[in-house]
């Protein structure tokens, strides 16, 4: 869906990307990991043609992005980190905006407007002017899903926000997991563990980790924990929760206790408490 | 076209909502008002002055001197209202990051500049005409007179509106902020009216537009003096919004 190759840009000195390298597998929830001023946010504007590269290509569907034209933007979706609108619209008239610009039928943008309204929960009338950070987050991913884009590009969607804010966002991204191809930046790692099924991680203008997250964890574990259960009929209903098996490396250690390795001990914690 | 026609409909639903275009209508309404007003008030208000039993022989006012006070409010009170209310076209835009998100949706950076344009051009040209309409009204019910070079003396002075609608999507483009506009705007009028101090440039000045009003109703000078400077104008216009085109292309957001 996503091929970038060599990509390197400077801003003055600054080198911020260093012939970086990335495939964004379609269907996937690509993490793209990185400390703020990493570079994440500059390499999601180049992959919109918002920047100009200094060398290398980038490839959305297979076409070459071109700075300054936004031929290839329309298999994408857009959620900025802190998302700008026009405050005198209310979020109604802001997706028929983007509908209309993205040459989407009238029947078509109400509809679709309608479900996404419902779907980030944001069915008010009120200007958008009045709306809290949060709101303007979920108006943000209504208005990059609208088209139903082939490729969603999210910059730092949780970052701002409180856990509940931050829940909700998840919540979206992960109910539309598999409809698109997600690439999500962030610096969160609970986040990327909660709903990321390939990550890369930006470092010093490298790439210095790139793989299928389960791959990642089973080879680089930051923590790990054993549990002892008081039957093995203990054990195998904890392994039937949700996403326990989905998320975190697991190795039987005998009939009663298991060994999860995650990169985030706090989130595991939780999991196993609960 | 199609993208055209929605952010058109966009900048005009923007203005209404934020009462720039109410604003700017009611300015021009009342410049369109008080101009043929004061020109037939005038003489009777310095009479009532009483200046200590001082005669001031004030020749009766004439429809041309309603003309004049329209052209001296609205080349100075209305531009400057215009240039304060659209300073902020490209600018706010580009400082506050409203545009990334309908770029990323696929808008040709193109069509922002010439739909910003025409909004503007719309409102002005809107706004001028319905001032220029009451005080043709007012004028006629004051007095009967015909105009010498009529269309040309009202386009100079319009064209020189849309010279600073494309200067200032200009200079918004180049600095992406109010004040970098306002300023090149401010600028360019200081260098206009520097170059009218040498009367061989006078012709070819866009300034002449806005200051050769008076001389085309008397017919003191021919119509023709004056088309280099309409040309330039339209030059300038076209010149300012092709390099507002080119410059938004290269600007990274």
């Amino acid at each position: 869906m996503l091929e970038i190759t060599n990509l390197t840009k400077r801003f003055k000195d600054h080198l911020v990307l260093d012939h970086i390298s990335l495939n964004v597998p379609d269907g996937s929830i690509f993490g793209f990991i990185g400390s703020n001023g990493a570079g994440k946010t500059t390499t999601m504007k180049l992959i919109l043609g918002l920047l100009k590269a200094d060398e290398g290509e980038i490839k959305v569907n297979g076409e070459p992005v071109e700075f300054g034209q936004s031929k290839t933007n329309r298999n994408i979706g857009y959620l900025a980190d802190v998302p700008q609108f026009y405050n005198y619209l209310n979020a109604k008239d802001y997706l028929s905006l983007c509908g209309r610009i993205s040459d989407m039928p009238a029947k078509t943008i109400a509809a679709r407007s309608d479900d996404l309204l419902n779907l980030v929960g944001l069915s008010t009338k009120k200007r958008i002017g009045s709306f809290s950070r949060g709101m303007k987050q979920r108006l943000g991913v209504a208005s990059a899903l609208l088209n139903r884009p082939k490729l969603l590009i999210c910059d730092e969607p949780t970052s701002a926000l409180d856990p509940v804010g931050r829940k909700e966002i998840l919540d979206i991204l992960n109910q539309i997991k598999g409809e698109t191809t997600i690439l999500f930046s962030t610096h969160i790692l609970s986040d990327v563990e909660r709903i990321c099924d390939h990550v890369a991680l930006l470092n010093h203008a490298h790439i210095v980790l790139d793989g299928e997250l389960r791959e990642l964890m089973e080879k680089h574990p930051l923590h790990s924990k054993t549990l002892h259960f008081s039957s093995p009929a203990d054990k195998t209903s904890f392994l039937s929760l949700p996403d326990i098996t989905m998320h975190y490396r697991i190795t039987d250690e005998s009939d009663t206790s298991i060994t999860i390795s995650t990169m985030n001990l706090e989130s595991l914690l939780m999991e196993a408490f609960q | 076209m199609k993208q055209f026609n929605v952010f058109l409909h966009k900048e005009i639903t923007e203005n209404l909502r934020t009462y720039k275009s109410q604003i700017l209508i009611a300015v021009f309404l009342l410049l369109g008002i008080i101009s043929p007003l004061l020109a037939k008030l005038l003489p009777e208000i310095i009479g009532s002055i009483g200046l200590d039993g001082l005669a001031i022989a004030l020749p009766e006012p004439t429809a041309l001197d309603a003309w004049t006070q329209f052209f001296h409010n609205v080349s100075q009170m209305g531009l400057l209202c215009m240039v304060i209310l659209f300073s902020g076209l490209m600018a706010n835009e580009l400082a506050h990051g409203t545009l990334i998100n309908l770029l990323a949706k696929g808008l040709s950076r193109t069509t922002v500049i010439l739909a910003k344009f025409a909004s503007a051009s719309l409102q002005w040209t809107l706004a001028y005409l319905l001032c220029l309409g009451t005080c043709a009204l007012y004028t006629a019910f004051y007095w009967s007179a015909s105009l010498h070079h009529g269309w040309l003396v009202f386009g100079g002075l319009w064209l020189f509106g849309e010279l600073l609608i494309a200067l200032m999507i200009f200079g918004g483009t180049l600095s992406s902020s109010f004040y970098g506009s306002l300023s090149l705007c401010a600028g360019a009028i200081i260098l206009f009216t520097l170059l009218s101090l040498f009367p061989d440039a006078v012709s070819l000045n866009p300034l002449s537009l806005t200051s050769s009003t008076q001389a085309l109703l008397t017919n003191s000078q021919s119509i023709t003096y004056y088309l280099p400077a309409y040309g330039i104008t339209a030059v300038l216009i076209a010149s300012f919004l092709l390099g507002s085109i080119w410059l938004f292309k290269k600007k990274p957001l």
